[in-house]
């Protein structure tokens, strides 16, 4: 339980500072608890394991566990829906009317995945989140603002739960004038930022002082996509607003920042992460990339097991400067935003680079358009503030991204105002596209 | 988590809500024992549209209505009814169509122009919502779903007040312990009659509408608003 509220960094020192060889203690006995559980209950375990031959009772430890459960991915899992028509995928291993709400993946790949969920006080997303905005600094009697969006749940009874006090302004894009004026007025502590809100405070910041609107904040949260360095720069330099960026922790809930900002904290009690070769299940070390690998370790509704995330990340267990034995990831990308141009691999990363430097595109919008992987021209769709002279704009973004990634791209301009039009969720903007 | 959260103390108010006044915005402070009245009254109108256990529901809102929501979605976890979210944005309705392909919705609560606009664009809009029992949905919405054949609840927000259909669909019930609704030539008037945080005396809600005083063959007492 939350300490010192004055002094105490940790919302829960027992857990947040856990020593390795107990952690993996606890792992173990989440493990041993699971596999069965899922097996009997769960229809998409039940016919993969068998596929694999694998029985609960062969599973005695986690290197058992890793060396026997066949890994599973997305696609597995809706061509287990496809075939079977059920809407759960086979993962419910619990009678649907005994669930309290479902929330859906963000569906920038492809239809909204279910994220099935029971729950008493507070539903298990924010809830996961609850040592990191302790870590951040909010503490009982601040206001923070609500966020934009709802599709991954309500938070506001969250908030409430950790005794803040939600403040209910529309935070979604287009309306941060307000939003200022609400910041003036209450004095909040923290609010979520995403790309394009960042994008609609550079233009405010001409006629507002974001430094002074920011000086209440402890902090932010950032997420939904990597921070640009030009962003970046901006927020916490000009701004003054320290960011805690947040990611996907493979499905099975978020990892944050902490306050030493190297890299995201898994919640170790909460998940089993592994880190793998992208493609392949060999371990990886943790200085090279791999792929997140994800075990729910708290979810009796619907558990992801050994779940490829797709995302390639570093990976340390190194204590981290903030006290916390919990595993850290740094995240390099997604497995599946490589382009293929004429057999030559294109990162998103690279691009980003090359586009955040060019003065007119530093803001970094952007979006490869790709029909397939493997493409025989790179197109890139780049936004750009209508504002000042854009001449030989396409042509100088064009060589700096050819410089950067060995393949000179068709760029298409839009303005930033018309691409991010073509946002399809409040928590990404999707960087690969189809059209 | 919850049992170390649970040390901690209580915010003094639930939350700061902010609502439009004709052409003004104001503030207003939700405090923790309306906040249990909003809920109790919001399960009996949830009732009334046949929610239950055994159902699914789909409620889609923005944060930002939260102080009008929050008591619904308060609601459904006290039926037991199993609820999914979706976002208010046109791009968003492809959610809203997963839920409604993949579920066999009970209620759809919360429907705005947007997402009722961007389904009707898709042709699928009353294939997926035709077989819904109960929609309830904002007054901007309701033109698009009546033309897809689809009989939606009326959801309207009175300033800091939640009123809504019930399914004989003759004006949007409001709670009378809390509220007092007046109907004026300049609009309709909204006044607290309970102990609320925030208390409204006679303020313009910059709405035009009547409002019903008689009793509802629903069996509630509240007085209902029909708009416009």
């Amino acid at each position: 339980m939350p300490t010192d509220v004055a002094g105490d960094r940790y919302f829960q020192p027992g857990i947040e500072t856990m020593p390795r060889a107990e952690l993996t203690k606890l792992q173990t006995e989440r493990i041993l608890s699971l596999v069965p559980y899922a097996y009997e209950r769960s229809a998409f375990y039940h016919e993969v394991w068998d596929a694999a031959g694998v029985r609960p009772a062969d599973i005695r430890d986690l290197d058992d566990f890793a060396r026997l459960v066949p890994t599973i991915t997305r696609d597995d899992i809706r061509a287990f829906r496809s075939r079977t028509g059920d809407p759960y995928a086979g993962l419910l291993c619990v009678d649907p009317s005994e669930l309290t709400s479902i929330t859906s993946s963000s569906g920038t790949t492809g239809e909204p995945e279910f994220f099935p969920e029971l729950w008493d006080a507070q539903p298990p997303l924010p809830l996961a989140s609850a040592r990191d905005l302790w870590e951040l600094g909010l503490r009982p009697g601040d206001r923070v603002l609500a966020p934009a969006g709802s599709f991954r749940g309500f938070f506001d009874s969250f908030y409430q739960m950790l005794g803040l006090v939600p403040v209910y302004a529309d935070t979604w894009m287009g309306h941060w004038a307000e939003v200022l004026e609400v910041i003036k007025a209450y004095r909040p502590a923290y609010v979520q930022l995403m790309g394009p809100i960042i994008i609609e405070l550079e233009r405010l910041a001409a006629t507002h002082d974001l430094r002074e609107a920011f000086s209440c904040f402890k902090g932010a949260s950032f997420a939904g996509q990597p921070l640009g360095r030009h962003q970046a720069r901006m927020v916490r330099e000009d701004w003054g607003l320290e960011l805690f960026v947040y990611t996907s922790a493979g499905d099975t809930g978020t990892a944050w920042e902490c306050r030493e900002h190297d890299g995201y904290h898994l919640w170790e009690d909460t998940v089993l992460a592994e880190h793998l070769s992208a493609d392949g299940n060999d371990p990886v070390s943790g200085d090279e990339v791999g792929e997140l690998v994800a075990t729910n370790l708290d979810d009796l509704a619907a558990p992801l097991i050994r779940y490829r995330s797709d995302d390639l990340v570093r990976m340390s267990g190194d204590v981290c400067g903030c006290g916390r034995t919990h595993s850290r990831m740094w995240v390099a990308g997604r497995k599946g935003d490589e382009t293929v141009v004429r057999g030559r691999p294109v990162l998103v990363g690279d691009v980003w680079a090359a586009v955040e430097s060019v003065p007119e595109t530093a803001d970094g919008l952007f979006q490869i358009i790709r029909p397939s992987r493997e493409v025989e021209e790179l197109r890139v769709r780049v936004g750009y503030e209508p504002s000042g002279d854009v001449g030989g704009l396409a042509e100088r973004l064009a060589a700096a991204i050819g410089e950067r990634v060995g393949v000179v791209p068709v760029v298409e301009l839009e303005t930033a105002d018309e691409i991010l039009a073509r946002s399809t969720s409040v928590a990404k903007f999707p960087r690969v596209v189809k059209k | 988590m919850v049992a170390a959260a649970a040390a901690l103390p209580r915010a003094p108010i639930a939350g700061i809500g902010r609502y439009h006044a004709g052409d003004q915005i104001v503030d207003f402070e939700i405090g923790w024992e309306e906040t249990s009245r909003d809920t109790v009254w919001a399960r009996e109108q949830l009732t009334r549209w046949g929610a239950s256990r055994s159902g699914y529901a789909l409620i889609t809102a923005a944060m930002w209505q939260g102080p009008w929501v929050s008591p619904v979605l308060r609601a459904c976890r006290e039926i037991g009814i199993t609820f999914g979210m979706a976002d208010v944005f046109g791009w968003d309705s492809r959610r809203t169509a997963t839920f409604a392909r993949r579920l066999p919705l009970s209620l759809v609560f919360g429907l705005g122009r947007e997402t009722a606009e961007a389904l009707a664009d898709s042709g699928e809009l009353a294939d997926l919502l035709g077989g819904v029992p109960a929609i309830l949905a904002h007054a901007d919405a309701r033109p698009v779903l009546t033309a897809a054949g689809l009989r939606p609840g009326l959801i309207a927000l009175l300033g800091p007040a939640l009123a809504l259909e019930c399914p004989q669909r003759a004006g949007a019930h409001v709670n009378g312990a809390e509220w007092l609704v007046e109907e004026t030539g300049d609009g309709l008037l909204l006044s607290t009659v309970a102990g609320r945080a925030h208390q409204a005396r006679r303020v313009p809600l910059g709405i035009t509408g009547s409002v019903v005083s008689g009793p509802c063959s629903c069996g509630s007492p509240d007085p209902r608003v029909r708009l416009g």
